[in-house]
């Protein structure tokens, strides 16, 4: 039996949900029944986005880095919906650069989007919230945050940041009855990456990965999907990564390929 | 079965997940293994239960059938690799399969660390962490002979991570914190099968067992003080995290400990 009613009667906003793990878990929260407002950037067209979700969700423009436009959208959503129930931040920036060839202008670009983006979203919905005593957030981390690939300084500091404002966050915001927590994916099947990994990091990946895949978007939207239930009602503060293993690992080898070298040495 | 209460009937996007699963609930008749014993069968899995003491496992078995649960008991001692084995073997025998296991078997001995003896070192570490690693170990061995795949979840304790000022922890504690590092080494070396592992880890729940001690209001104050959510941790506040671990939404997540806490972890 198929229950649709675990968000019903909720609202929730995905910022970063016109695409990717967003739009994933925009898709997820309507299926389960929540109201969906998706904040983009005019260019990733969110109308278009929610259109395809449901005739009922709804679109919405605006850029995380300008607080202004973040207020009015806020504003449009509780009062097309009603008020907000659930968060979650999706909306970021990746940008492959290393710490000598990064300019400041590449840095602090990521570092607003990623970082002081998410935290003018959450700052206009809390404040909302806290007058009801409720609410859940999901901040969209990653991996990056706490594991470093080469070559990804600018994100990997915006994710620490993100993961770390996640637990300022629940600390904060837990007396209002807020609880908030991030989800850290691992590599994830999204065109973002399919756009970015050619065969040499994909191999690198498979190779790292104990699952020895990449993941896909509804395996992330699953996470931030529990976290926003009641089911997770004590969870506050964490940081759920979903990542097949690969930061519970270090070195992954095949055994057998392995013991045939050392036989044949 | 429509008889399902509203609680676990909303416990996800699908109402009875585990429909056609064998789950083997090792402590599943103790506070909170009881209670996820019983979410699991409302899920759809048949339980196993299992325990050291063959009264309260009955007593746990016959509970799980009033709600119509396809349900058996396995005696067995965590202490005992033979033992162990034989239980999740039977198991087998008798369901066919395992393909979740939840392991609640836990002791706990409070001694300071000037004062802890070697023999309740050894009883705590034998039941919490080798009791841990050959239950992985005989469930694995069943589940990759069969090629299903499988779920692993362990209960941890935030002290896990944490340790407690002015009380004699450190046979506990350490055990959990082994358990944790257990937990990633079983999770990467069973990735490969199909098989997750994960953690949960609660701060202290309101159980039987713990409400004798809660009911002192300077212990509960003091505890309270800690926790930014401001509430103790009610058994069903344990329950959902593993059931997610074990449900679809999971598929991707292994090696991780997930710590129920009101925000504990995240604020020492």
């Amino acid at each position: 039996m198929s229950d649709a009613a675990r968000f019903a009667g909720r609202v929730a906003i995905v910022t970063g949900g016109a695409s990717g793990l967003g739009l994933a878990t925009a898709r997820r929260l309507h299926g389960e029944g929540a109201r969906v407002a998706i904040l983009d950037l005019p260019a990733a067209r969110p109308s278009d986005a929610a259109a395809r979700i449901a005739r009922t969700a709804l679109g919405l423009e605006a850029d995380v880095t300008d607080a202004h436009q973040v207020g009015v959208a806020v504003e449009r959503a509780t009062s097309m919906l009603g008020p907000v129930d659930a968060l979650v931040t999706s909306a970021g920036v990746s940008r492959v650069g290393n710490v000598l060839d990064t300019t400041p202008d590449e840095f602090a670009r990521v570092l607003a989007v990623n970082l002081t983006g998410t935290f003018v979203v959450v700052q206009a919905v809390a404040q909302r919230m806290v007058a009801r005593r409720r609410g859940r957030i999901v901040l969209l981390g990653s991996i990056s945050g706490t594991r470093i690939w080469n070559d990804r300084a600018a994100y990997a500091a915006s994710k620490g940041g993100v993961v770390a404002l996640a637990k300022s966050c629940a600390v904060d915001l837990a007396p209002h009855g807020i609880a908030v927590n991030s989800v850290s994916p691992g590599p994830i099947a999204t065109p973002q990456t399919a756009a970015l990994h050619g065969p040499t990091i994909r191999g690198a990946v498979e190779a790292a990965v104990p699952m020895a895949r990449y993941g896909t978007p509804d395996e992330v939207a699953a996470a931030v999907v529990w976290l926003l239930s009641d089911d997770a009602r004590f969870v506050t503060g964490h940081d759920l990564v979903v990542d097949g293993g690969l930061t519970a690992a270090a070195i992954r080898y095949d055994r057998g390929r392995a013991d045939g070298e050392r036989g044949s040495s | 079965m429509s008889r399902a209460p509203a609680r676990y009937a909303r416990a996800g996007a699908d109402a009875r997940p585990f429909d056609g699963r064998v789950a083997f609930v090792a402590g599943g008749y103790g506070g909170i293994g009881e209670a996820i014993a019983v979410a699991l069968a409302r899920g759809g899995a048949t339980v196993v239960v299992a325990g050291r003491d063959g009264g309260r496992l009955e007593a746990a078995v016959a509970g799980l059938r009033r709600v119509d649960a396809n349900a058996s008991g396995a005696t067995f001692d965590a202490r005992s690799v033979t033992s162990i084995g034989a239980a999740v073997d039977a198991a087998v025998e008798r369901h066919g399969r395992v393909d979740l296991l939840v392991n609640c078997a836990a002791i706990h001995v409070e001694e300071s660390v000037l004062d802890v003896t070697e023999a309740a070192w050894d009883r705590v570490q034998d039941v919490n962490l080798k009791g841990a690693m050959f239950l992985g170990q005989a469930v694995a061995r069943a589940q990759v002979a069969r090629g299903g795949g499988g779920r692993h979840v362990h209960l941890l304790s935030v002290r896990a991570q944490l340790a407690v000022r002015g009380r004699g922890f450190s046979s506990y504690a350490s055990s959990k914190g082994g358990l944790a590092m257990l937990v990633r080494q079983h999770a990467v070396e069973l990735a490969p099968h199909g098989i997750t592992v994960n953690g949960v880890a609660p701060t202290v729940v309101r159980t039987a067992m713990a409400g004798r001690w809660l009911s002192d209001p300077a212990i509960r104050e003091a505890l309270l003080a800690r926790i930014p959510l401001g509430r103790i941790a009610e058994v069903d506040d344990v329950v959902g995290p593993v059931l997610f671990f074990c449900g679809p939404g999971a598929a991707f997540v292994t090696g991780q400990i997930l710590y129920v806490d009101g925000g504990i972890t995240a604020s020492q």
